[in-house]
């Protein structure tokens, strides 16, 4: 059959930069179902994108769907006619809703039901044109967004108005009608060419055409340009351009013609802290920061346009006054800073809430700085510099710098730090370093001081907001204790800082006032929190492919005992051994014993109750490697703990063989009930392997 | 171009486009969308056009004219379109061309922001245009006004005159715009921001101020019972003066501030509710 390519484009006034990526996304998955659907034969599809443009371009489609007969499956045959051979009531509904005939009703014979009516529906060929308006009317029509408007007449919903249509087949118009704009094979350049009614003949000439028009369709393109002109100022001016991912994607859907505006501005503006600077050119700008090779700003940076070269002083200058414009505002706020006397911060401070129920961010502070306290004595860590200046925390909180732009909080006490009388390079980053990380690939705290203040001022969060009950549900985790009890995680872990977990809550929940604390037990806490942080691990471990099996194995152990880097090296372990024959065979006998002496506690053996040979060798055996299995499991060699322990799979089994644990002697019995315990319990350090799947 | 002349071009191109040349309204207001021409314009289903200049208070953002992008009182200009045209971002376009602006030379980005007004219980949909990185124009499609679906949909497009004009001019301080030849925007308004500065920092009578809220707010509800809508609105347009000068002296609380906004918004509601009765009964919603 003849086939052609199909080509949609939509004009829609600028559509918002963050709604482009989901309706991309959608529009792919849409058309593709519907196309699906359509009994077309079509090739393959590909969507594009730029802030004006949601374009579809469908590959060798052919030219017109068969005639077909569906036949539908009715109700059983006897309901075709009653008695008198009339139709019934039910065969002329089902008919109807056939859109047939009810005389054309059959009876077939269908598996498993039997006799049923059946309805011979035809549908007729239809042309490519005409199956892939519909197609492409309701792709739109379907399409989310996270805000939409209505513009015109007949009130379509869209995230802003659309202006346009261009729908070709081959070289026939696709009819389409959307929102009240009917499709043509016209469309429009960029404003710079003057929105410009350019002809397009066939889906292959589209990209052409627009290209000399200087539209760049091809969202690859167009980011690959960005990433040209990006490596050309690097190349050039031999600097580090800020190739932040996000930034990229901004521009990417800022323009159709991207052209690089290099800015020189004056060097007193790099008194500002670089992040400020950066946040101003990023977030408030679109530009990009430039730096040298050991990470200093320099005084420029790049700016992409939208665009060709021409009237490229006009934008330059453009570029430089606004730049100046938004850093005068940001000097006015860092002047005023360190202006400010220290005392005026911790005033503020103490009227600043933490929380309702657990005070203002000055108790906050006083709280962090003893847990603080406590886990630098349990770390044998004498720093006495970083416990006076934790009490500096939070007072960027109340600067003006951070009032304006939120998201420099705690980089900010790095710039203020000689307010504070801090001189200490580390130390100064400690208290800067308080929110890292902040994402699970963020950055992490630079050095150990930097990671017992962050962990003291995460756990203070965590447990308040615990004792209160503010315990996140669903997507509701508004203080992000998700995003800190991962952030306590990876500190632990990657920090290597060798606390254990426990010991953070029990001196966070510790430096809360009597009122507070009472509002929940401890030991309630402890299971809440630790349970809570363990989710959280979970999903770590999972996202790293570890199975969930192993996971819920030691689950109840972390629980009790609340050691992260314990609960990393039994993970470790048990991925590494999961598969070993040793320890397939001695965790399904583990099942087996787990169901004998499930409810059974004591552990306590007499051998004199022993009466056969296997309870001896078992027990002696039991008796044999305790010592060393407890040993390793105290020093973390989970690993030579569980070798320890497989070479029991011999005696274990010769015992399940020949001695009858069920006996009527109940005090023999019960003593091989105890025997089984001990043995389970060899294991109690490393994980519940009976819930090891296979 | 001098201040003036933009003035004159923009209304000159406005008029072209088939908007009335309305004046600005002679009460204080924080933007031209307190104008009636805006506010009631946009309620009813009868196409409307109309541009003007609209003086807008914001007694917060006074600087005793120390800084050189902050004024207490500034103007914008003003177009309101219902129904918009399906050219309306060229048409927009055009208007910067007919003020001196080549688009080929420049670089124009439009960035998405949704125009609020919680005090009107006005929102849209729309950007910011920026002009080579400078803000030179808020463009929404209003969706609802008074808290009212609206329909047909109206466009605004509102200018920053002095911003657009600092652009054109290449001035970094708005105090430093041409007028004309020989006079200056600071000629004009520097001491009157100084004097205004001091006036809504220091000197405004805040419990007056308070009092004028309560009695504007009770002439609404009387004047709507006696059916009239426009002088009620004159009320609304000054109590929400008033508590712009009451948030300058930083004296509200944020739920103090939180409850006269909303005892505005229902203010401004009982007047589009009465001005949509008395003119659309059958939009009576």
């Amino acid at each position: 059959m003849n086939k052609n390519d199909v080509l949609f484009e939509l004009t829609v006034e600028n559509i918002p930069q963050r709604f482009v990526v989901g309706a991309k996304e959608q529009l792919f998955k849409k058309v593709t179902e519907l196309m699906s659907k359509s009994r077309l034969e079509f090739g393959d599809v590909n969507v594009y994108a730029t802030y004006r443009r949601l374009t579809v371009v469908i590959k060798n489609v052919s030219s017109k769907t068969e005639k077909i007969i569906e036949k539908i499956y009715g109700p059983s045959a006897r309901l075709l006619k009653d008695e008198k051979g009339n139709f019934t009531k039910a065969a002329e509904g089902f008919a109807r809703s056939c859109g047939v005939k009810v005389e054309s009703l059959k009876i077939e014979t269908v598996e498993k039901k039997g006799d049923v009516i059946c309805a011979e529906k035809i549908i007729n060929a239809q042309k490519a044109e005409k199956v892939l308006a519909s197609v492409f009317e309701q792709a739109v029509k379907e399409l989310e967004f996270p805000k939409s408007m209505i513009w015109e007449d007949s009130k379509f919903v869209f995230a802003r108005p659309i202006r346009n249509i261009l729908a070709i087949y081959g070289n026939k118009i696709i009819p389409i009608n959307i929102a009240g704009v009917k499709s043509s094979k016209n469309t429009f350049t960029s404003y710079f060419t003057g929105f410009k009614s350019v002809s397009v003949r066939t889906p292959q000439d589209y990209m052409k055409i627009l290209e000399k028009n200087h539209v760049i369709v091809d969202d690859l393109k167009r980011k690959n340009s960005i990433i040209r002109i990006i490596e050309g100022v690097e190349a050039f001016s031999k600097c580090v351009v800020n190739k932040d991912e996000d930034l990229i994607e901004e521009n990417l859907y800022l323009c159709e013609h991207p052209s690089g505006v290099v800015v020189k501005f004056p060097s007193e503006f790099l008194k500002l802290p670089k992040e400020l600077l950066n946040l101003v050119m990023k977030k408030q700008l679109k530009f990009f920061s430039c730096y040298d090779k050991k990470g200093n700003m320099l005084p420029f940076f790049l700016g992409i346009r939208d665009g060709v070269s021409k009237g490229h002083k006009n934008v330059e200058e453009g570029f430089l006054n606004v730049f100046k414009a938004r850093c005068s505002d940001a000097i006015f706020f860092y002047d005023t800073d360190m202006k400010t006397d220290v005392s005026v911060f911790e005033e503020k401070l103490k009227k600043l809430l933490f929380q309702k129920e657990l005070g203002t961010m000055y108790d906050k502070t006083l709280r962090v700085k003893s847990v603080l306290e406590s886990v630098l004595k349990e770390l044998n860590i004498e720093k006495k510099e970083l416990s006076d200046a934790s009490s500096f925390i939070y007072y960027d909180l109340v600067s003006s710098v951070v009032n304006e732009f939120s998201e420099l909080e705690g980089i900010m006490n790095y710039y203020y730090s000689s307010k504070y009388g801090v001189e200490d390079e580390e130390i100064k980053r400690a208290i800067s370093e308080i929110y890292l990380p902040n994402s699970s690939d963020s950055k992490l705290p630079s050095n150990i001081y930097s990671a017992v203040l962050s962990l003291s001022h995460k756990i203070d969060t965590l447990v308040g907001d615990f004792i209160i009950g503010a315990i996140p549900s669903g997507s509701n985790d508004p203080h992000g204790l998700r995003r800190y009890a991962v952030g306590i995680f990876r500190i632990i872990k990657e920090n290597a800082v060798p606390i254990s977990l426990l010991k953070l809550i029990e001196f966070s929940y510790n430096s809360y006032p009597q009122d507070i604390k009472k509002k929940k037990d401890f030991n309630i806490l402890k299971a809440e929190l630790l349970d809570f942080i363990y989710q959280r691990i979970e999903s770590i471990f999972e996202a790293e492919g570890v199975s969930l099996d192993i996971l819920n194995s030691v689950k109840s152990i972390f629980v009790r005992e609340g050691d992260i880097i314990r609960i990393i090296e039994r993970i470790k372990t048990l991925v590494n051994i999961k598969n070993k024959e040793d320890f397939r065979n001695i965790s399904l006998l583990y099942k087996r014993l787990k169901n004998i002496c499930k409810d059974f506690e004591k552990t306590e053996v007499k051998e004199t109750l022993f009466e056969k040979e296997e309870e001896k060798i078992l027990y002696d055996y039991a008796c044999r490697i305790e010592p060393s299995v407890n040993k390793f499991c105290k020093e973390k060699e989970y690993l030579k703990a569980v070798n320890e322990i497989t070479a029991i799979n011999k005696p274990l089994e010769d015992f399940f063989k020949n001695v009858m644990v069920m006996t009527e002697k109940e005090d023999v019995k019960k003593n091989r009930l105890a025997l089984l315990k001990k043995i389970y319990n060899l294991f109690s350090e490393i994980s519940d392997i009976s819930q090891i799947v296979y | 171009m001098h201040f003036q002349n933009l003035i004159n071009k923009l209304n000159e191109y406005w008029i072209k486009q088939g908007c009335i040349m309305v004046q600005p309204y002679d009460i204080e207001k924080g933007a031209g969308t307190f104008n009636p021409a805006t506010f009631f314009g946009v309620l009813t289903s009868k196409p409307w056009a109309a541009c003007y200049v609209e003086p807008s208070r914001r007694p917060g953002d006074a600087r005793f004219a120390a800084n050189p992008n902050r004024l207490g009182k500034y103007y914008q200009y003003q177009v309101i379109i219902k129904p918009p045209h399906k050219d309306i971002q060229k048409i927009y376009l055009n208007s910067l061309i007919a003020i001196g602006i080549n688009l080929t030379e420049h670089d124009i980005k439009w960035v998405e922001d949704d125009w609020e007004s919680p005090t009107l219980g006005a929102n849209g949909i729309g950007w910011e245009v920026w002009l080579d990185g400078m803000e030179v124009t808020q463009f929404t499609y209003f969706q609802q006004m008074a808290s009212y679906q609206l329909f047909p949909i109206t466009v605004e497009i509102t200018y920053g005159l002095e911003r657009l004009c600092m652009f054109s001019q290449k001035k970094n301080n708005v105090f430093d715009i041409k007028w004309n030849e020989k006079i200056t925007y600071g000629d004009v308004h520097s001491e009157m921001e100084k004097q205004f500065s001091a006036y809504s920092f220091e000197f405004s009578d805040i419990q007056r101020l308070r009092n004028e809220f309560d009695y504007y707010e009770s002439q609404v509800a009387f004047l709507i019972d006696k059916g009239l809508y426009y002088p009620a609105y004159d009320m609304v347009m000054k109590a929400s003066h008033s508590f712009n000068l009451l948030m300058a002296r930083g004296t509200l609380s944020v739920a103090e501030r939180a409850n006269l906004i909303k005892r505005i918004r229902d203010m401004a509601r009982l007047c589009a509710k009465l001005y949509i009765e008395k003119n659309e009964p059958e939009l009576k919603k």
